[in-house]
């Protein structure tokens, strides 16, 4: 649905900043972008949202290339939503509910139909509790839901995280996954993260990022066992592939069936 | 966090209906201020610090400290009022500076009172809308009164700001502080200067980033606010 054809990007002073993408969101679900910081992440997300406009290459979706015109941005900001890292830059009422509300007020929705939009946009990231709560008096953590939910709102094909787990605790780390991966049953996701066994859990298709190009992409497992492509792109392997390859067994997709798996062979070894 | 927002949120009337407590205010406001009878403003008073200390239960202490601010502008005010200079000893009480009386007469005197009690009564009447009305609810009822929507817009967006705006305040001061910045009052002047710079450049960097976030969320010119 959503592609990106060898997209370069460059900021006004010269300096390339993006060379030669290529993506195409339709080989995974949830599709991780991992890189360093600074490896050009955040640029990336701005030019699919169509925020930056590329020097060369386009960005296609629908089949069709994206143009700039001022209405056809806005029909497609319609389908493609994004949650950038920092939540106080993305909030700007007082109040919850409003803040949900507003890119669907922004389109003129009638108030019932905006209601309930924002009630189950809210319930998806389990935060109905703070419909309304004063925003200042929430938790980090909090605010990040709050700012999911005002994208959720839109209920867009596309969903875009940049850098969802920055910031949080243990705790909200397991429940963003559960958050994203319930999400991303009605929607495609693109997740950028360093994380990474947040990104191997989640993921199915990965991109690497490494000073403005990609570096590599494949799906997850294959991606991961690749240690000197992640070496390159100073980034490392989860846990779970290093146990895997370290104590030579299976390699588990996540840390539950990882316990139960290496309990069961526990068992059978005393 | 301002300490009048978190009453205004947890006090003991914060959920009563916001159009009744700005209904009461209303009315003290125009009996303190369409009367302007003595007797009747400090019986307001009286009124209003007790709704506010006893009924809504904020903590005197606190609330005499948020009333300290408003109260020392107004007592230099009205020390400026009451006391007047004269070449002849007319006043009740004076004093002699140079070969002039500087004191204070019946009549200045009665006016200073009549304008404390007056202006006390319009403060504790307006604190206690400020310090048991969560500002979200008074939003809702300036929209339901119809002021015009450009001045709710400001209002929900400076309220929203405010706390943005304090909060990298205090996170730069807390670093200064932690590096000495404050040590002196020399430091402390560099410090503040700096403070003032870090704060200004970053409101321009979140500003840009704020309009990028409009962008993806559609903003076509106006905050709109649900009734």
């Amino acid at each position: 649905m959503l592609k990106v054809h060898s997209l370069d990007y460059s900021y006004q002073d010269g300096t390339l900043a993006l060379k030669n993408i290529n993506m195409d969101t339709s080989k995974g679900s949830i599709i991780g972008i991992i890189g360093a910081n600074g490896s050009g992440k955040s640029t990336l997300f701005l030019n699919i949202m169509g925020i930056l406009k590329p020097s060369r290459g386009y960005i296609e979706f629908k089949n069709e290339k994206l143009k700039y015109k001022k209405s056809s941005l806005i029909n497609y900001r319609k389908e493609i939503g994004i949650v950038f890292q920092d939540p106080e830059k993305q909030i700007f009422y007082s109040n919850v509910e409003d803040d949900v509300a507003f890119s669907l007020r922004n389109l003129n929705y009638d108030e019932e139909e905006v209601k309930s939009r924002v009630d189950s946009a809210l319930a998806r990231v389990g935060s109905l509790d703070l419909k309304d709560k004063p925003v200042h008096f929430l938790s980090y953590g909090q605010k990040k839901r709050v700012a999911i939910a005002g994208a959720l709102a839109m209920d867009s094909k596309i969903l875009m995280l940049d850098e969802p787990t920055s910031g949080l605790d243990p705790q909200m780390t397991l429940e963003m996954k559960e958050i994203i991966k319930d999400l991303s049953k009605d929607r495609k996701i693109l997740v950028s993260s360093h994380d990474m066994d947040f990104i191997y859990e989640i993921c199915d298709y990965i991109y690497i990022l490494k000073d403005g190009q990609i570096l590599g992409e494949g799906d997850v497992t294959q991606v991961f066992k690749r240690g000197d492509l992640l070496d390159k792109a100073l980034l490392s392997k989860p846990w779970l592939v290093k146990v895997h390859e370290l104590l030579n067994i299976p390699l588990y997709k996540n840390e539950e069936e990882f316990r139960k798996e290496v309990s069961i062979e526990w068992k059978k070894g005393s | 966090m301002l300490i009048i927002d978190s009453y205004a949120y947890t006090n003991k009337l914060s959920t009563t209906n916001p159009a009744l407590k700005a209904g009461l205010v209303l009315m003290s406001l125009l009996f303190s201020i369409g009367l302007n009878n003595l007797y009747i403003n400090i019986l307001i008073i009286f009124f209003m610090v007790l709704l506010t200390t006893k009924v809504a239960a904020i903590p005197l202490k606190n609330y005499l400290k948020i009333l300290s601010i408003p109260l020392g502008f107004l007592i230099i005010s009205i020390i400026t009022i009451v006391f007047s200079i004269s070449s002849l000893d007319e006043f009740i009480f004076s004093f002699k500076v140079l070969n002039k009386y500087v004191g204070v007469n019946q009549a200045s005197l009665n006016q200073g009172m009549s304008l404390f009690a007056r202006s006390m009564a319009a403060v504790t009447s307006s604190f206690f809308l400020s310090l048991t009305t969560p500002l979200n609810q008074i939003i809702k009822l300036l929209k339901k009164i119809r002021l015009p929507n450009i001045l709710i817009e400001l209002i929900v967006l400076i309220y929203r700001f405010i706390f943005i705006f304090l909060e990298e305040a205090r996170e730069i001061r807390m670093a200064q502080e932690m590096k000495f910045g404050y040590i002196s009052r020399k430091n402390s002047y560099t410090s503040i200067a700096l403070l003032i710079k870090a704060l200004f450049l970053r409101v321009f960097l979140r500003y840009e980033d704020m309009i990028i976030s409009l962008d993806c969320k559609l903003y076509d010119g106006e905050f709109k606010i649900g009734d």
